[in-house]
């Protein structure tokens, strides 16, 4: 028989109550891994498919309104020759009111260009060629404008059809109408503009190079910028946001953890009063009993933190492969997530111990005894 | 895979929208109190952007619930201090595609104007017609022409902060050779990015007519801060009407011929507007 | 046997000089100064009424409370004055209660195996060490029942097992045989008598029970929170 004995043997005399304060922990740490997850996943996919593409530099126009505003095509062919840059394509992207759907984004990109690359046409086609009259639409945007291939839509005046819906692997993608950069301008009136030039940079190019570019480019188009993608990534207000919101309502989950470990752990220390008082009687140091609730409750912590992660695996899996839901989400539910969230209910565990421990090791003994 | 360039642009969208939706009402500067007339003939410089086109969405929803209707219209518009054109054309849905009216105000002369209804039908609109909803809304011909901040009397009668900001409530009054349906239209004026945030405009029996209520404002293509949504109620009535601006174009090359009834026959697709 | 004769002549083990005790603010008073000393190898019991004060005094000498007022040392130590009294409960004492206070959801072996935590035995030394302590109060057969299990005569010798756990030079019992019947009473008397003589523990007893204390080589009388007699007595079951 160890101290581990004890503890676990503990747990086990209330297996109702044990039970119960591992679900309410479990629940809270299972809200962390699926809202921390998805948090995560997020940010992970953009920084693994800049990884799988390089640094990347994006030039706009900033200066107008809620879209960049538009500039002169010719601008990419002079961009495109600067050192460093492997490949270059225009965008004309705008967000649009189409037909009775809110604001979407309309993007209009340079035929055979890399960024068509990346779409997996799901029904339909893609477009013949750039000049086309044709769109696809990422497959929210189907949904949202109860369009099907064969339909038209309406951009401004322009009716074109719907070739083909496709999956962009997404969700800002997804919920995009794409078309052909030339389709685009005809449609906005809008030709020989864009307001997008996507840099794709020879692989191993240094952040003093890509500075560099960035002040050659400045140079060839002074109103413009350039913005390094990798850089805005982690410092982006919407990644802030998304991360400080999946935290701060995990810490409110776990907040409730907190409390019903503390609440099972003090009913434990007072309805173990007397068993407090006997192993006192009999030699026990104080010290030793803080440990032996400490761990108690590190354990519960513990034990709650694997059932947690779990459940919020379970859950995201789910939630993964919900219809509604597929596709735009990537969850991340790596080691290192399912490791902190353990960490984070053994901390619980141990925090919510502290006061039902210090309190077990002021018991008088005699008075636990007789009591 | 590469999914890279549209999030990183959907991000600069999201920063660009909280900047204007969270940060911009912070920004308030205590500038000491504007002279009326000042405030009102800034107020009218800036509605007299010159050519623009502009695109919006025009939704008429019933108070009682029930389908609303949805347009997405087309809007050329030139405006200067001595004369107002305006075209507004249906681009969609389908069905209406190619409805359009023409107003045209020139110095103190009455407005007027022609509406163009499908099949091919064009007519010139009435002075009572000039009190009717455009394309069946809450908002009439004559409250797109009428341009209450260049009225004679105007006035500074409070203070009141709307959506938290300050607002200065900017009073007008008809008077001289100005003519309207309204006796009074109250303006809650954003002095710091010089919009209005609501406008209620009073009839003779001192009746509040319309109001409209500025619900998102962003910044234009000129980078002026514009009221890009607003919605008017009449008090009263059954129908609440909603306009969504979603792109504008301004300094657009428009010839007078643009600005004919004849010029309502065809859509002209912003293509050739913009040169 | 003679050793225990010579008692008085043996390292002073506990002493009391005016000792006294008081309950919520000197309403309740439980000692009102004892003197008393006891020597090694004494096998003392402790007698009188119940509410004369004897298990207060039994409790002080186990340092599981303190005294108001008066000196109490063990082995020239003053017990009030420990700063971390666990060693003395651990190594020096054991103890033995009426209501057995035995862990209802440890086993036999793992109840005696409990005051071992503070010692330097291994995990297979304590197994072991309670083994062989339950084998000798006779419960070999028993290692692996819960308290609920047994009788009320073998959870009291689990519960010497566990008192002798630690190898203690003084063993106190408080009212030891109170909750038992008669013959299983007898039997417990018969354990902590041999165990006095083939260990040479001190031991204490506080017992109101006029047959056992003729068993102790020494018999305190109190009343009303005073020592009112003391004597020396040859235990007539030495010899058999």
């Amino acid at each position: 028989m160890t101290l581990f004995t004890i503890v676990v043997r503990g747990l086990i005399r209330r297996p109702v109550r044990t039970g119960l304060t591992l679900v309410g922990i479990s629940i809270g740490i299972a809200a962390v891994i699926a809202l921390v997850g998805m948090a995560w996943g997020y940010e992970k996919s953009m920084v693994r498919h800049l990884d799988v593409m390089g640094i990347d530099v994006v030039v706009s126009n900033m200066s107008g309104g809620i879209m960049p505003k538009v500039y002169d095509a010719s601008l990419e062919e002079k961009i495109g020759k600067l050192p460093r840059v492997k490949e270059s394509t225009s965008v004309l992207m705008q967000m649009l009111s189409v037909e009775d759907a809110p604001m979407m984004m309309v993007s209009g990109r340079e035929w055979a260009g890399f960024t068509w690359s990346q779409l997996k046409v799901v029904e339909g086609r893609m477009p013949k060629d750039g000049s086309e009259n044709a769109l696809v639409l990422g497959r929210l945007a189907a949904e949202v404008l109860k369009k099907k291939v064969g339909d038209t839509v309406q951009i401004d005046a322009m009716e074109i059809p719907v070739v083909g819906i496709v999956d962009g692997n997404a969700v800002v993608e997804n919920g995009a109408i794409i078309l052909s950069l030339s389709v685009m301008q005809e449609a906005t009136g809008n030709q020989g503009k864009v307001n997008f030039i996507d840099l794709q940079l020879v692989p191993d190019t240094t952040k003093a190079q890509t500075d560099e570019l960035c002040k050659q480019i400045k140079e060839i188009f002074p109103e413009g910028r350039a913005m390094v993608a990798s850089e805005v990534v982690g410092t982006s207000q919407g990644f802030r946001i998304a991360r400080a919101m999946s935290w701060s309502t995990s810490l409110l989950a776990i907040i409730v953890g907190v409390l019903g470990v503390m609440n099972t752990m003090l009913m434990t220390v007072f309805e173990r009063t007397h068993e407090i008082g006997i192993l006192l009687a009999v030699g026990w140091k104080r010290r030793r009993i803080v440990y032996m609730v400490l761990w108690e409750s590190a354990l519960l912590g513990f034990l709650g933190g694997v059932a947690g992660v779990t459940l919020g695996a379970i859950g995201l899996k789910i939630l993964e492969t919900t219809p509604a839901i597929r596709g735009l989400l990537e969850p991340d539910l790596g080691p290192q997530l399912i490791f902190i969230s353990v960490g984070i209910a053994v901390v619980v565990g141990v925090v919510s111990g502290l006061y039902p421990a210090w309190r077990s090791s002021r018991l008088s003994p005699s008075l636990a005894m007789n009591g | 895979m590469n999914t890279a360039f549209p999030h990183f642009r959907q991000l600069i969208l999201q920063m660009a929208f909280f900047g204007t939706l969270v940060f911009a009402p912070q920004i308030r500067a205590q500038e000491a109190t504007p002279n009326a007339k000042d405030l009102a003939a800034k107020l009218s410089a800036n509605l007299q952007d010159g050519s623009a086109l502009i695109r919006l969405k025009l939704e008429t929803t019933p108070v009682a619930g029930g389908p609303k209707t949805t347009l997405q219209l087309q809007v050329k518009s030139r405006r200067t201090k001595a004369a107002t054109d305006i075209i507004y054309q249906v681009l969609w849905p389908k069905e209406r595609k190619g409805e359009a009216f023409l107003l045209h105000k020139s110095g103190d002369n009455s407005p007027t104007g022609s509406v163009f209804t499908l099949p091919d039908s064009l007519q010139p609109l009435s002075a009572s017609q000039m009190k009717e909803g455009i394309f069946g809304s809450d908002l009439t011909y004559a409250d797109l022409l009428e341009n209450f901040f260049s009225w004679e009397h105007q006035a500074l009668v409070g203070e009141e902060i709307i959506d938290r900001v300050p607002c200065q409530i900017l009073e007008s009054k008809p008077g001289g050779d100005d003519r309207s349906i309204y006796t009074k239209v109250r303006s809650w004026v954003d002095t710091k990015r010089m919009i209005p945030l609501k406008v209620e405009k009073y009839l003779a029996s001192g009746q509040l007519g319309r109001q409209v209520t500025t619900t998102r404002v962003a910044k234009d293509d000129t980078d002026r801060p514009v009221p890009a949504s607003v919605m008017v109620q009449r008090p009263g009535q059954t129908s609440v009407t909603e306009l969504e601006g979603s792109n504008s174009k301004h300094d657009v090359t428009f010839t007078d011929s643009d600005f004919t009834a004849e010029a309502l026959r065809k859509l002209i697709p912003a293509t050739s507007a913009a040169k | 046997m003679t050793e225990t004769l010579k008692a008085g002549s043996n390292e002073l083990v506990y002493e009391a000089i005016g000792l006294k005790k008081q309950f919520d603010g000197g309403k309740v008073i439980a000692l009102r100064g004892v003197d008393l000393q006891i020597r090694q190898g004494e096998f003392v019991a402790i007698i009188g009424s119940s509410g004369c004060g004897k298990s207060t005094l039994l409790q002080m000498l186990g340092s599981l409370d303190k005294p108001s007022e008066g000196v109490l040392n063990y082995r020239g130590k003053s017990i009030p004055d420990m700063p971390d009294p666990s060693d003395y409960r651990a190594h020096e004492i054991g103890f033995v209660f009426q209501a057995f206070h035995l862990l209802p959801t440890f086993t036999v072996v793992e109840n005696v195996q409990i005051p071992m935590f503070e010692g330097a035995l291994s995990r297979s030394q304590r197994k072991e060490r309670a083994v062989e302590l339950l084998e000798s109060v006779g419960l070999g057969h028993r290692l692996n029942h819960f308290p609920s299990e047994l009788s009320g005569g073998e959870r009291q010798r689990v519960a010497i097992a566990r008192g002798l756990a630690n190898k203690p030079s003084v063993v106190l019992a408080d009212e030891p045989t109170g909750n038992l019947d008669s013959q299983s009473a007898k039997s417990i008397i018969e354990l902590l008598l041999q165990l006095h003589r083939d260990l040479g523990v001190t031991l204490v007893l506080v017992t109101h029970d006029l047959t056992i204390a003729e068993r102790a080589t020494r018999t305190v009388r109190m009343k009303d929170g005073l020592v009112i007699s003391d004597q020396l007595s040859i235990p007539p079951t030495d010899s058999p």
